[in-house]
């Protein structure tokens, strides 16, 4: 190898490192974030909400990011989640450490059915029925309005606790979301390295290909959706017991809509880019919103720029500009 | 003939047309069938019949004394795997992370591993961390056919895996073919490139409308290859 060659891979080693070192500072200043909010609560709730958001992101990624498939439904399994979560704790016990479980196995069981006609579909047949799914739970939320609280939404949810104890404090509620938040993002990351994940990209980039090389892509699609579909569960879940209600607001349509515009403002298939998008998303439309009623308007045309401008996202925008900064060191290297 | 690929009175149809008219044949383990035809006689639909992907199929094909039943993916995971024509690679995948979604232990025999496609294929070890997309198109062929050899099948199929190649290229496909025939492996190829089905072919199988009309054995072509080269000329 040549000086020149061997100074290239000293630095591009030294670019990983430091690519790893800037992300743990970045978890770290997550993490601290209700040490430094604790004359603001309300900046802790938002950060709270900003959450629960960067997790309902993450779960649609898995979906699309990997396998390629394009859901305008998601919110259903987000509502789900809230709802049934919401009810359990109702009806059974605050205990979160067994309501949760518990609307994961039901998600995994329902997901598991729906999802067994829905991947058979491609492209825009998937996306309409997803779209229509998401639709049908809206509407049960009034058919079953004696259960759900229809209009008025699903309130007087309980106090969670967990090990028994109550959980009110917003930092140890903060923590236990950034704690599932950061699972999260490693599981994806294990995932995405696993063999399972390489399967589901090759699905992404030509199904009919990883047929020719056995790889079974109806399950494998399938999988990928319970997965999906059970953490967008597990986020509704988090957030019904956070807020102590739920409401059909979470299975609409528009949530939906939501929820794919954080991830296509991360950056799709890029696991952190959503995180970005929906903590980016959940924060201006809080502040903006509060300053003009017109704030879809500014949302839709940042949007349209964002995906004019950078087809990657905020995290593919940043990631180039990080590159170009260690091409440069590189040059002034040499 | 046991452990081999049986084609049996094999009909195939797209939408009421019929394409294969009947064709029959069978490879053994460790040799190459070569199917030669002019363009449109069937070579490319009995691949595909192969693996399902016509509307409907009559007749059968038999694999190690079973029949190939079912979707595409159980039909590999029976043991043949198809490289076709267009050489398609997954883009957005390193050269390395391609070759290693395709990787299944053998049935039977040594694992084909990735170590031993980098000796036959050395140039895609220069490239293993890059996007498979950005290969060029003799490094992207070479790249699906170390994939299907990966999936170390029992059979594999390839469908013009010269064609439009650089002459360098074609020898690491020559490669490629020898040595999976070494372990075993039996090889249906349509190939336009005489030379190359002549290097390797052990029988040739003459296709038109659909059905074989002429077979030979190496010795009989090498005898006379006029005879063939004849029956693959435009008049």
């Amino acid at each position: 190898m040549s000086d020149s060659l061997a100074a290239s891979a000293t630095l591009s080693r030294d670019m990983v490192r430091t690519t790893t070192y800037a992300l743990v500072v970045v978890a770290a200043l997550g993490a601290s974030v209700p040490l430094w909010t604790g004359s603001m609560p309300f900046l802790l709730i938002l950060a709270s909400q900003a959450v629960i958001a960067a997790i309902v992101a993450l779960s649609l990624d898995l979906l699309m990011g990997s396998t390629g498939l394009l859901s305008f439904g998601h919110a259903a399994w987000y509502g789900f989640g809230a709802y049934l979560t919401g009810l359990a704790a109702k009806l059974l016990t605050p205990e979160m450490l067994i309501v949760l479980p518990l609307t994961l196995v039901a998600t995994i069981v329902l997901a598991t059915i729906i999802g067994f006609v829905l991947v058979r579909q491609i492209g825009k047949t998937f996306a309409i029925l997803t779209l229509a799914l998401g639709q049908i739970m809206f509407a049960l939320v009034f058919v079953m309005s004696g259960v759900t609280g229809g209009e008025d939404g699903l309130q007087g949810i309980p106090v969670p606790k967990a090990f028994g104890i109550p959980v009110v404090r917003p930092d140890v509620w903060y923590w236990i979301l950034y704690g599932v938040l950061l699972a999260a993002i490693l599981a994806s990351f294990h995932i995405r390295r696993s063999p399972l994940g390489k399967a589901w990209l090759a699905i992404r980039e030509n199904t009919e290909r990883a047929r020719f090389i056995g790889l079974d892509t109806g399950s494998l699609k399938l999988l990928s959706y319970v997965v999906s579909a059970t953490l967008a569960a597990l986020a509704g879940g988090l957030f019904a017991l956070f807020n102590g209600a739920a409401s059909s607001d979470l299975l609409n349509w528009f949530e939906s809509g939501k929820v794919l515009m954080y991830v296509v403002l991360g950056g799709v298939g890029t696991i952190i880019g959503p995180v970005i998008g929906a903590a980016v998303f959940t924060i201006t439309e809080h502040y903006v919103s509060s300053i003009t009623n017109s704030w879809l308007i500014y949302f839709g045309g940042f949007f349209v720029l964002i995906v004019i401008v950078a087809p990657g996202g905020l995290f593919g925008a940043l990631s180039s500009l990080w590159s170009r900064f260690g091409a440069s060191r590189r040059g002034a290297a040499s | 003939m046991s452990g081999a690929l049986v084609y049996d009175n094999l009909c195939a149809f797209y939408g009421s047309s019929q394409i294969l008219h009947g064709v029959s044949f069978e490879v053994g383990q460790g040799t190459v069938a070569c199917l030669l035809g002019l363009n449109g006689m069937g070579k490319t639909t009995t691949l595909r019949a192969t693996m399902g992907l016509v509307d409907r199929l009559e007749g059968k094909v038999v694999l190690n004394g079973e029949e190939l039943r079912g979707p595409t993916y159980r039909r590999s995971q029976m043991g043949i795997t198809l490289v076709p024509e267009d050489r398609k690679v997954f883009p957005n995948l390193t050269v390395d992370e391609n070759l290693r979604v395709a990787k299944r232990k053998a049935a039977r025999g040594q694992d084909f591993t990735i170590a031993e496609a980098l000796e036959i294929f050395p140039r895609l070890g220069e490239r293993m961390s890059q996007k498979a997309g950005t290969l060029s198109g003799g490094e992207q062929q070479m790249l699906v056919v170390a994939r299907a050899m990966l999936a170390n099948p029992h059979y594999m199929m390839l469908d013009e895996p010269t064609e439009g190649l650089a002459p360098s290229y074609v020898d690491a496909i020559k490669q490629s073919i020898d040595a999976a025939r070494n372990r075993g492996i039996g090889i249906v190829l349509v190939e336009q490139s005489l030379p190359l089905a002549l290097a390797v072919g052990d029988r040739f199988y003459v296709m038109e409308n659909g059905q074989i009309v002429q077979s030979f054995v190496r010795d009989e072509v090498l005898a006379a290859p006029d005879r063939l080269a004849n029956m693959l000329t435009v008049e």
